[in-house]
């Protein structure tokens, strides 16, 4: 079985299409589309790593990102954020609540496929 | 021949001197014409002699050209419009726009140059309209939940359709059933990104006829501006707004918004007559205190009253700015080379301050970015419209403002139109960081 992601993401062709491509890499991938239950899903089946979307019903994905920081069991979990702004205070955002990595929307698959295996470390 | 009045016409000299030039005369053959010395005429072409209107006759008819048209008053409100724009410009360093341009020459540039002058005066109308509308469209992009909401629906679209074209353009091995499954989402999030592309176009479209306002209150404004801000026929006893308004042809909102404008122009000019009020303005040098006290008239009505004010009558360049607690701010009358922003403007300008604490006047001196900066004197005041006890109170206030006032002794407020276009970079009131400071350095 391969390493588990957690995928937080509300739509539902983005899910289906980034759960296809993880899987293909061999990971096995669980997905979670309501920010206010986030953190609840991060304890019930801790993930290997998370990616997170920052516009989520619910609860920004910042503030997902801030708790899972503050949390010990959490504090070091890898993420990569995905957010359709690219304006450089949300990357500076990002990387300031300590996501590992950032990624802007649209993006291939190769490059997405390529920042997984960064945040993993492999 | 006629009685020509010399003291409307500063540059006079100047215009003889142009005028003597341009028939390829000289000095000594021009002064021997009219029959005085070479010397002074040279002293009147200097400025340095005033001409009585029998020798300005004489000029004239030597000169070939009609006195009328030499010794009309230089026009001072093209002046102030031509100068404000200078200074505006002057606010960062600009390699592209080489010297910087001789201030003290603008006399003369309006005077020999008046079509010249003209073309630079409108020229910055224009760029204050324009930056004024960037300004407004900007906070509409960052601010405004539609905007946001359809540019992440088509981004979102957008995304959805790379990754799943991706999947489907590199794996030839791909299972039938997956394939159908990504040809069905790939179908649906064109249709979703064509529909949420036409609902952004349709969001930020403009009308085929160029530059047009982005609402009512713009349109409104816009009509306002293009007419002097001066209403002729609504002063007077037979004042009809409904006259006025029928040669504007516009839309019935931004009509409904013309006529409360014009009916409460109609009012002020009913309770202050304009012979009687400009003949007092000039004589109390516009302090709008003086005014509403020898008027007793509400300081709000003065300052209305002010702002009508032509500077083709010789009345200084004067403002008015209205808001209510929104902070919205409405241009009733611009100021040349000062932009407005419709949402998002400098907190420090007295206008808000006014805010908290209606039926007290607020009269402060400010200084706006240039160079040098140029100081404004600006009285702002706020009334509550509805006396009910129990209802939140309605709010209006207005800021009237006069450009190059007399300097007076006590604190000068510097200000700047907004923060993001406000080149001060040390302003403890900052909001947001502005474009313009990595202009000009740390």
């Amino acid at each position: 079985m391969g390493k588990r992601v957690l995928l937080i993401e509300d739509e539902p062709n983005i899910i289906e299409a980034i759960s296809f491509v993880l899987s293909r890499d061999g990971f096995t991938v669980h997905t979670h589309e309501d920010g206010e239950t986030a953190m609840d899903k991060v304890r019930a089946a801790p993930p290997d790593m998370v990616i997170l979307d920052v516009m989520l019903p619910g609860r920004s994905g910042f503030d997902i990102l801030r708790d899972l920081r503050e949390a010990e069991e959490t504090a070091n979990l890898p993420v990569l954020m995905l957010t359709a702004r690219g304006q450089a205070k949300d990357r500076e955002l990002a990387m300031r609540l300590g996501a590992n990595h950032f990624m802007t929307k649209p993006f291939s698959n190769r490059e997405f496929r390529d920042h997984v295996r960064e945040v993993l470390g492999e | 021949m006629g009685n020509f009045p010399n003291s409307g016409a500063p540059q006079l000299g100047t215009r003889v001197r142009e005028a003597r030039i341009e028939q390829g005369m000289r000095q000594a053959e021009l002064a021997a014409a009219v029959g005085i010395s070479p010397s002074y005429l040279n002293l009147i072409e200097h400025n340095r002699r005033r001409i009585a209107p029998e020798l300005l006759d004489s000029l004239a008819a030597a000169l070939n050209v009609s006195a009328v048209a030499m010794s009309a008053p230089l026009d001072q409100a093209l002046v102030e419009r031509v100068l404000a724009f200078a200074n505006l410009v002057e606010t960062g360093p600009s390699p592209e726009m080489g010297p910087s341009p001789e201030k003290e020459k603008v006399n003369d540039l309006a005077s020999r140059f008046p079509g010249w002058a003209g073309l630079i005066a409108a020229q910055a109308d224009r760029m204050t309209r324009l930056e004024a509308r960037i300004q407004e469209l900007s906070d509409r992009m960052a601010h405004d939940p539609a905007l946001s909401a359809s540019l992440h629906e088509v981004i979102a679209a957008a995304t959805s359709i790379r990754s799943t074209a991706s999947i489907l353009n590199g794996d030839d091995s791909l299972d039938v059933d997956w394939q159908q499954r990504f040809h069905k989402n790939l179908h649906a999030d064109a249709i979703r990104l064509a529909d949420s592309s036409d609902a952004l176009m349709s969001y930020l479209d403009a009308p085929e006829d160029g530059e047009t306002a982005t609402s009512p209150t713009q349109e409104a404004e816009d009509i306002l501006f293009d007419m002097g801000y001066h209403f002729p026929d609504l002063e007077g006893p037979k004042a009809d707004v409904d006259a006025v308004l029928k040669s504007i042809d516009v839309a019935m909102d931004v009509k409904e918004l013309l006529r409360s404008y014009l009916t409460q122009y109609a009012a002020d000019a009913k309770a202050l007559p304009l012979s009687a009020f400009e003949d007092l303005a000039r004589a109390v040098s516009y302090d709008p205190a003086a005014l509403a006290a020898q008027t007793a008239a509400p300081l709000s009505t003065v300052l209305r009253r002010l702002a009508a004010l032509s500077p083709m009558e010789g009345h200084p360049p004067m403002a008015l700015i209205q808001t209510d607690a929104s902070g919205t701010l409405h241009v009733s009358k611009h100021l040349p080379g000062v932009i407005f922003p419709r949402g998002g403007a400098c907190p420090l300008w007295p206008i808000y301050a006014s805010l908290g604490q209606p039926g007290r006047p607020i009269r402060q001196h400010v200084t706006l970015p240039g160079t040098p900066e140029s100081r404004v004197l600006c009285v702002a005041v706020c009334e509550q419209t509805n006396p009910a006890l129990h209802q939140t109170p309605r709010l209006r206030a207005m800021m009237w403002m006069l450009a190059d006032p007399k300097p007076e002794p006590g604190f000068v407020e510097p200000i700047g139109p907004s923060c993001r276009i406000c080149p001060r970079p040390s302003c403890d009131a900052r909001r947001e960081p502005s474009v313009m400071v990595t202009r000009i350095g740390p």
